[in-house]
């Protein structure tokens, strides 16, 4: 029981909180506190991992929840499991484990490179000679919304 | 009912090999040119829409899962390890395609991508003959899946050469069209040896009947104007650099519709056929209704891909240099 009881809390508070972030997010925007809210920006920053986890909670919780059944009420796991030899079964989970260790590195040094570059870089204002007065990306002013539309259009 | 499945497990299957062959062809290509910069062109010119591609066989997984679930859950545990080879290598291509695409030189990635294609392609031939194989548990794949495995990668590397002559400009097409011609002609010999060998495997080729010989011979005869067309316009001096591809395009599905003619109902050996592997009907009608409405979509983003990107690629090495990260 215990994975169907965690998981379904892990599923339920992380929605919780997903939908508490976005309604208070859309209250400081239309205070046009959004873009200064250096507390709630670094609540964020821990909040990136929350949608996974809510994802794999319900997904334990769907697939432990509904043993010994594969289909409720209609097909049993026992009945349904397919028919390999082990070291078939073994080459496939290793073979993704293996792989998906080697892109997790590839991709995190990937992330690192790009966060090293910035975010400046596809800024319109970009210029790739260094300005004589550096600005900040982020500049802490909020911007109106057709501002805001017409930097998401660039990009 | 049964037909109409039948045929959308076809369409997606051959949709697939024509479209994602070029591109995995285009990857097996790359292992064979030394000049770095044409390599990286050719990557880029399949980084627009390998992944438009791809859907094809997700598609062709579940409508063989919902049209035809017993033939699904008797091929894929027979298949499982070429299969599973497959995923990994599509992924690890997958991957590689984005990253020396977005952050060049990648001179590893480009390798990778290379490889993966080559696995991939070898994987899905080996998988593909190891239908004419008996079904047991664990049993290893036999010489028939190793000329298959060879046959494919051969195929799709002369698509990948037709597409590359399409594409490139200057050199690499030149170069695109004359080895084309030899994984053309290659591929031709390798098909013609497949088709003579299915005699001698569990799934002989049935021409019982004269529609069946008839049926056989002509779509045969089809692929051979295919292939020809395809040679005759891959050669560099022919400015007529669409047409190789078509050419291939129809040879390959004129030699699949070939084999499935000499084959029908039978969808593995001994005797699994379409009709007893076949859904409940309810679950087909069902199925059909979500199904059916993917394949428009999926049609037509596979044109628009193709078609925003109709040009051909002009590269300057000086361009090449300037070339912003991230440009798609």
């Amino acid at each position: 029981m215990a994975p169907v009881f965690w998981g379904f809390r892990a599923m339920f508070y992380g929605a919780l909180l997903m939908f508490g972030t976005v309604f208070y997010a859309t209250i400081l925007r239309f205070r046009r506190r959004l873009w200064s809210a250096k507390k709630f920006h670094r609540w964020l920053m821990w909040m990136t991992p929350v949608g996974i986890l809510a994802i794999l909670g319900g997904w334990v919780t769907a697939e432990t929840g509904r043993q010994p059944w594969i289909v409720f009420g209609y097909l049993r796991t026992s009945a349904a499991v397919s028919n390999l030899a082990p070291g078939e079964v073994l080459f496939s989970v290793l073979g993704f484990c293996l792989i998906y260790a080697v892109m997790l590195i590839a991709y995190i040094g990937y992330i690192v490179h790009t966060l090293r570059i910035g975010p400046e870089r596809d800024h319109p204002d970009f210029r790739s000679d260094p300005p004589d007065h550096p600005q900040p990306a982020l500049d802490g002013r909020d911007v109106s919304v057709e501002t805001v539309g017409a930097q998401a259009g660039v990009r | 009912m049964t037909a109409v499945w039948f045929g959308l497990v076809l369409l997606c299957l051959l949709m697939y090999v024509v479209l994602d062959g070029y591109d995995l062809g285009v990857g097996i290509a790359t292992l064979f040119e030394r000049d770095p910069r044409h390599r990286h062109e050719m990557l880029e010119t399949v980084a627009l829409a390998w992944d438009g591609n791809e859907t094809w066989l997700v598609l062709l997984g579940v409508s063989l899962w919902a049209g035809f679930p017993a033939a699904f859950g008797t091929i894929l545990p027979h298949a499982c390890v070429p299969l599973t080879l497959m995923l990994f290598a599509l992924i690890v291509r997958g991957v590689a395609v984005e990253m020396a695409s977005q952050r060049p030189p990648a001179p590893w990635w480009e390798r990778a991508f290379g490889i993966g294609s080559l696995v991939a392609a070898l994987a899905q031939g080996a998988a593909a003959g190891s239908l004419a194989e008996n079904f047991t548990v664990g049993g290893g794949l036999g010489w028939y899946s190793a000329l298959t495995a060879v046959s494919v990668a051969v195929g799709y590397l002369a698509l990948g050469y037709a597409f590359t002559k399409w594409k490139a400009s200057g050199a690499l097409r030149f170069r695109a069209g004359r080895h084309g011609i030899v994984a053309t002609i290659a591929a031709a010999g390798l098909a013609s040896a497949c088709l003579g060998a299915v005699e001698a495997t569990a799934a002989p080729l049935n021409l019982g009947s004269p529609v069946r010989i008839a049926g056989f011979i002509g779509l045969l005869a089809f692929a051979v104007v295919g292939l020809v067309l395809a040679v005759a316009t891959l050669r560099p001096a022919s400015r007529r650099d669409g047409l190789p591809l078509c050419g291939l395009a129809i040879g390959v599905v004129a030699i699949a519709l070939a084999v499935v003619t000499a084959r029908y109902p039978v969808l593995a050996p001994p005797s699994l056929t379409a009709d007893n592997a076949v859904s409940p009907s309810g679950t087909m009608q069902f199925l059909a209704v979500g199904v059916g409405l993917n394949v428009p979509l999926v049609l037509f983003y596979s044109w628009y891909a193709h078609y925003a990107f109709r040009g051909v690629r002009r590269t300057t090495p000086e361009a090449h240099h300037a070339a912003p990260m991230g440009e798609h």
